[in-house]
């Protein structure tokens, strides 16, 4: 393949990859092909000019590379996905930014989250990095989800069918749970709503159809 | 206002700093990096002078920094352009639109000089604006916390030890009380961003709390309920398609149609707008 074919492929893997909601590659491999067509074209502004996104959106994929190698392995692996976490991320020290990958991972911090840390980590810099997670964590509103389901005439044991859900989602991710008048109510933090929608993609099912199927199992 | 193409040369002794120029402080700061810089690439801009070639001294309106990295250097002239006589108000727009658009102007400096083409316009924060080219928030931040910051916000804005957004959100909570203003000042950095929205507000809907009860508010987290609903696949798609067609999140179309179909039915009381 010549010069002027890869670039045809770089710059149309990148529109694909920057102008859609659904991207096909990983931030890793779009920070490649951006340096690649930095180095081909010679500035930053003609790969802009070329893909049609800003230079400073173009900054923000480029984070990556300021990321540690251990995290970067998750990006690679698409376990870190969103180019404003990189983003945030970008200004931490290796050991903090392993400790907010595994918060990310997990669902329990957002790039809102990240983005707040910064400052707060200057006004307070005598907490470590889990401290300041933790005063976010405990700072921000409490999203709660709530799912309403049927429960047939023969239930009998609500704390089974909450054995249940804690098992998927875990304990702590449950806000509280209650069945009256065959009518079930699970309120879920947003990373409980998370692990359930995850379980509920690995069977296959839509998430009305995956709890039915625990509530009648 | 033209400024002339032909770059001369000109003698550092030749020229003098406008009291139009609106860095008023921090000038000689990370002088020694850009006389650093200067020396290994060249000056890479002119400044400009104003008046024209030939009849010293000239009046620098942009560029001060670079001039005083030459003197640091000993050089004895300076590349730089005309851009003729100036009325003094367009001396500053000059001066200010150059350093606007880089950090690292000081906070002082730049309300002082944004103050005065704001009077200069007859408080018209539009035409401000438009002549620097900067957002009109961005215009009406910096008059806000000259109008109504306490001086004591303004001190340690100006020393760089609080931000510009905590100054304008005690403003918001202090609703005009200077005092629980400084009180607030002091207390806000140390909460995260999550909670200083929630003082902002509290401060706002309770103008008689004290600043210690606006911390205590601030402190608390909020429950926000969503409720998942199960929807028929045809449905989903649908909230899908409108989403897409509507830049709009998916949550935001279910609430809207849902909304608007419960005032419809009169099962919800229409918002009144205005």
């Amino acid at each position: 393949m010549n010069r002027e074919e890869m670039r045809e492929i770089v710059i149309a893997r990148l529109i694909a990859n920057t102008c859609r909601k659904k991207r096909p590659n990983s931030l890793i491999e779009i920070a490649r092909d951006i340096r690649w067509l930095e180095n081909d074209l010679g500035s930053l502004k003609a790969v802009s000019e070329t893909i049609g996104i800003s230079t400073d959106m173009l900054g923000q994929f480029l984070s990556v590379e300021r990321l540690s190698p251990e995290v970067q392995n998750l990006v690679a692996e698409r376990k870190i996905d969103l180019v404003n976490i990189v983003h945030y991320m970008r200004n931490f020290d290796s050991e903090a930014q392993q400790v907010i990958a595994r918060e990310v991972i997990e669902g329990r911090l957002s790039g809102e989250d990240i983005r707040a840390l910064a400052p707060l980590q200057k006004s307070l810099p005598h907490l470590t990095i889990e401290q300041l997670i933790s005063r976010i964590q405990k700072s921000r509103d409490v999203k709660v989800y709530v799912a309403y389901f049927r429960v047939p005439p023969e239930f009998k044991n609500s704390n089974e069918l909450k054995g249940k859900f804690e098992k998927i989602v875990g304990e702590t991710e449950i806000v509280s749970f209650t069945v009256k008048d065959y009518v079930g109510t699970l309120e879920l933090t947003s990373a409980g709503l998370k692990k359930l929608r995850e379980a509920a993609k690995k069977r296959n099912l839509s998430l009305r159809k995956f709890v039915d199927m625990i509530v009648s199992e | 206002m033209a400024i002339s193409e032909k770059i001369y040369d000109i003698n550092l002794k030749d020229i003098k700093i406008s009291k139009d120029n609106v860095r008023l402080t921090d000038k000689e700061v990370g002088i020694d990096e850009l006389a650093e810089s200067i020396e290994k690439h060249g000056l890479l801009q002119p400044i400009v002078l104003s008046g024209s070639y030939g009849s010293p001294p000239y009046e620098l309106i942009v560029g001060q920094r670079r001039f005083l990295a030459h003197k640091k250097l000993n050089r004895n002239s300076i590349r730089a352009v005309f851009c003729g006589k100036l009325p003094d108000i367009e001396s500053k727009i000059l001066s200010l639109a150059e350093n606007m658009h880089r950090v690292e102007l000081n906070h002082a400096d730049k309300v002082e000089a944004i103050t005065a083409l704001y009077l200069n316009y007859n408080k018209d924060d539009r035409r401000v604006a438009q002549e620097l080219g900067l957002p009109l928030r961005t215009i009406r931040d910096y008059i806000k916390i000259e109008e109504q910051a306490t001086s004591k916000a303004k001190e340690l804005l100006r020393k760089g030890n609080v931000k510009k957004a905590d100054v304008k959100r005690v403003i918001d909570a202090a609703q005009g009380d200077a005092d629980k203003a400084d009180r607030l000042l002091d207390k806000m950095a140390k909460l995260s961003k999550y909670e200083k929205a929630r003082a902002v507000n509290y401060g706002k809907s309770h103008p008689e709390s004290s600043d210690d009860e606006i911390i205590e508010e601030a402190k608390k987290p909020r429950m926000e309920f969503t409720v998942i609903l199960n929807l028929p696949k045809e449905l989903d798609n649908a909230l899908n398609k409108a989403a897409d067609q509507l830049s709009m999140e998916r949550e935001s179309v279910a609430v809207t149609a849902l909304s608007e179909w419960l005032e419809d039915n009169g099962f919800l009381r229409r918002k009144v707008v205005g």
